[in-house]
């Protein structure tokens, strides 16, 4: 079943007198509860293609549909609600709130969900910092935390709303290579058990290895698809 | 709830900012609330001067009577000798004895005289009134010898400042040179028996002379018990409009005309009523004026802090470009993110305002009880010795809608333009 479809994608930057294209014409194809890495040079389009599947952008042209809504051409409020039910994100800078601890750094992307009553959102948060293995954490805040907590941080709080699909843009560039791995196979081990579409942007081998399937994106275009 | 804490948490995380917005918005707290019962007691006190000493709660006067202001006294010029006939003031008692469980009534005469001395003279209005009445008294303060003796004739009362314009102390004798309504000279000799200092009016250099009525009659030939004034004194100030209008309605019923309400003389007199309001409309007006510089300072003090709490959203706004961004991704939506930052700025007006109030309102009740001395001798014409504030609790409600309102107005436009950027552009700051 197709979670995210995109069609003949272009986007455009506006650098004042000269124009950038940063994709160029881009379909892409995922599945529901793939694990895909999108991988290619700094400055290949990677995270404008995650921004794009985020809906955190539009396209200049082309089309983007999430589980069958084409989300290219919603307002401002729907997309809001598309990345508050549907989509997940994880920063490479783990873009925690700094004056929140564990427990509540995780909690906030539910407390503006009106479908989820207190006692469930409690039950979520729990079970969710015990899957990422910071149980006795919870009361830390971002700045008392390694890298690799952080971003297990950053994981369960992407996981909360139970997203259809997770977006990682370079997940593991402030790592280092074993907790890069390590975040990672927390990654691979969830989307198993979850059924999670995840969506990382990487261009480190060691980590690409980790991938079911793998985009390479280069100067705006897609060059190919490898599945492992 | 949740929400509300964060804003508070992001409150407390940049402290020092919140401190410096928060001592401004403490002292615009503490000088509302202390302004505003310090200027509610002046007003009251000049009101409560204009009523004890010159007009009553209303007055009833010849409609002839062409003075619509005390201030005109000032200037010594008394226009005529208006009066009201004996007939026509039993008319008056009449209707006035219907309310004599809500009102008290006094006859006055009122008169420009000249007063001579060994040494000087000096123009001034005369008042005539019942010896008796407590009113008058509370108008002022007792600096040498008594007040009038109900039993005594030729007596005056005179206020410190015409003492020392005549040179005269208690006991001393003056002349004083008058004319009758028929324009027949008078010379008098009356004795100062006390020395007053006015409440709130001597700021004007109002110099009234009391003295007994029958000697203020002498004075303008009113000798058939003609008056220049009734005096209506009520229990509270608040009844004066109900109770002008009350009696409007009921002079007309009785077949005394009133200028208001224009019937057809019946007595060939007509009668002119006025609320204290009006004849200490200029001793009013400038107290006013005066309190209006007062809140002119604290409005730009507030305009001062508005800019300051632009500014700082705005600082907030690009710091926090990063959680802005991370706020939207996760599906944030802008007023929401926008909720958060207004979140913080009436988190410290709500505590910050909240102690200057409650300090303010601390130093009122003090000063309720205590009284507030004058800081410097020129303030004791506003204040006197010390000022027993009067405290409106409403205020404390008006203060607080009046700094959260400021606070919304002055953060509203930045954290929009904050929370209306695209997710993705705010991320990019990352």
């Amino acid at each position: 079943m197709v979670s995210v479809e995109l069609k003949a994608i272009k986007k455009d930057y506006d650098l004042g007198k000269t124009k950038v294209r940063a994709l160029k014409g881009i379909n892409l194809t995922i599945d529901k509860g793939e694990f895909i890495a999108v991988a290619g040079p700094s400055g290949s389009g990677k995270s404008t293609l995650l921004n794009l599947i985020g809906c955190l952008d539009y396209p200049t042209a082309g089309e983007v549909w999430i589980d069958g809504v084409l989300v290219s051409s919603l307002g401002e409020s729907k997309l809001n609600k598309i990345r508050l039910h549907t989509i997940g994100f994880i920063f490479q800078s783990f873009n925690l709130i700094p004056v929140l601890n564990v427990y509540e750094n995780i909690e906030l992307p539910l407390l503006i969900r009106k479908d989820v009553n207190s006692c469930e959102r409690k039950k979520r948060v729990t079970n969710l910092i015990a899957a990422v293995g910071l149980a006795g954490q919870k009361k830390q805040r971002p700045a008392e935390l390694s890298g690799g907590q952080r971003q297990r941080v950053a994981v369960a709080r992407a996981l909360v709303t139970r997203p259809a699909i997770v977006l990682a843009d370079e997940p593991t560039a402030n790592l280092d290579s074993k907790t890069g791995i390590e975040i990672i196979e927390l990654m691979h081990t969830i989307n198993k058990s979850q059924a999670t579409s995840f969506i990382f942007s990487t261009h480190d081998p060691k980590i690409i290895r980790r991938a079911d399937k793998i985009h390479y994106l280069e100067d705006g275009h897609l060059k190919q698809e490898h599945t492992l | 709830m949740k929400l509300f804490l964060f804003s508070l948490k992001n409150a407390i995380r940049s402290w020092w900012r919140t401190l410096i917005l928060g001592l401004f918005i403490f002292f615009i707290g503490l000088m509302v609330t202390f302004m505003g019962s310090f200027s509610l007691t002046i007003r009251n006190q000049m009101e409560d001067a204009i009523i004890n000493g010159l007009s009553g709660h209303i007055q009833i006067r010849s409609a002839s009577a062409e003075d619509d202001d005390f201030a005109e006294h000032m200037k010594s010029r008394w226009k005529g000798a208006s009066f009201l006939d004996a007939d026509l003031q039993k008319r008056i008692q009449a209707v006035l004895k219907t309310h004599s469980g809500s009102l008290a009534a006094g006859a006055c005469v009122r008169h420009g005289a000249l007063f001579i001395s060994d040494t000087d003279k000096a123009p001034c209005l005369i008042i005539g009134l019942d010896p008796r009445s407590t009113y008058y008294q509370n108008a002022f303060v007792l600096t040498q010898g008594r007040m009038l003796d109900a039993e005594q004739t030729h007596e005056i009362v005179i206020t410190e400042n015409l003492a020392e314009n005549l040179k005269v102390k208690t006991g001393s004798v003056l002349g004083v040179l008058s004319q009758t309504s028929d324009q027949y000279p008078v010379d008098l000799a009356v004795t100062v028996v006390g020395i007053v200092k006015y409440r709130m009016l001597s700021l004007f250099g109002f110099s009234g002379v009391y003295t007994d009525i029958d000697t203020a009659r002498e004075l303008i030939g009113f000798y058939n018990n003609e008056v220049s004034d009734i005096i209506i004194y009520l229990h509270d100030k608040n009844m004066t409009e109900g109770m002008y209008n009350t009696l409007l309605e009921e002079f007309g019923d009785a077949g005394i005309t009133t200028e208001s309400i224009d019937l057809q003389p019946v007595s060939g007199q007509k009668i002119k009523l006025s609320t204290y309001k009006s004849m200490g409309n200029f001793f009013i007006s400038t107290i006013g004026a005066m309190i209006a510089v007062f809140y002119l300072l604290i409005i730009l003090l507030l305009l001062i802090v508005s800019i300051l709490i632009f500014n700082l959203v705005y600082m907030m706004g690009i710091e926090r470009y990063k959680e802005i961004g991370t706020l939207r991704a996760l599906g944030f939506s802008k007023f929401t993110a926008m909720r958060i930052f207004m979140t913080e700025i009436f988190c410290v007006t709500g505590f910050f305002g909240g102690l200057g109030i409650l300090l303010g309102t601390a130093l009122n009740l003090y000063f309720s009880i205590q009284g507030m001395p004058s800081p410097a001798p020129a303030m004791d014409f506003i204040m006197g010795k010390r000022l027993v504030f009067q405290i409106d609790y409403s205020q404390i409600v008006l203060t607080m809608g009046l700094l959260f309102g400021f606070s919304f107005i002055a953060s509203c436009i930045p954290a929009y333009k904050a929370c209306s950027l695209r997710p993705v552009e705010t991320l990019k700051e990352t």
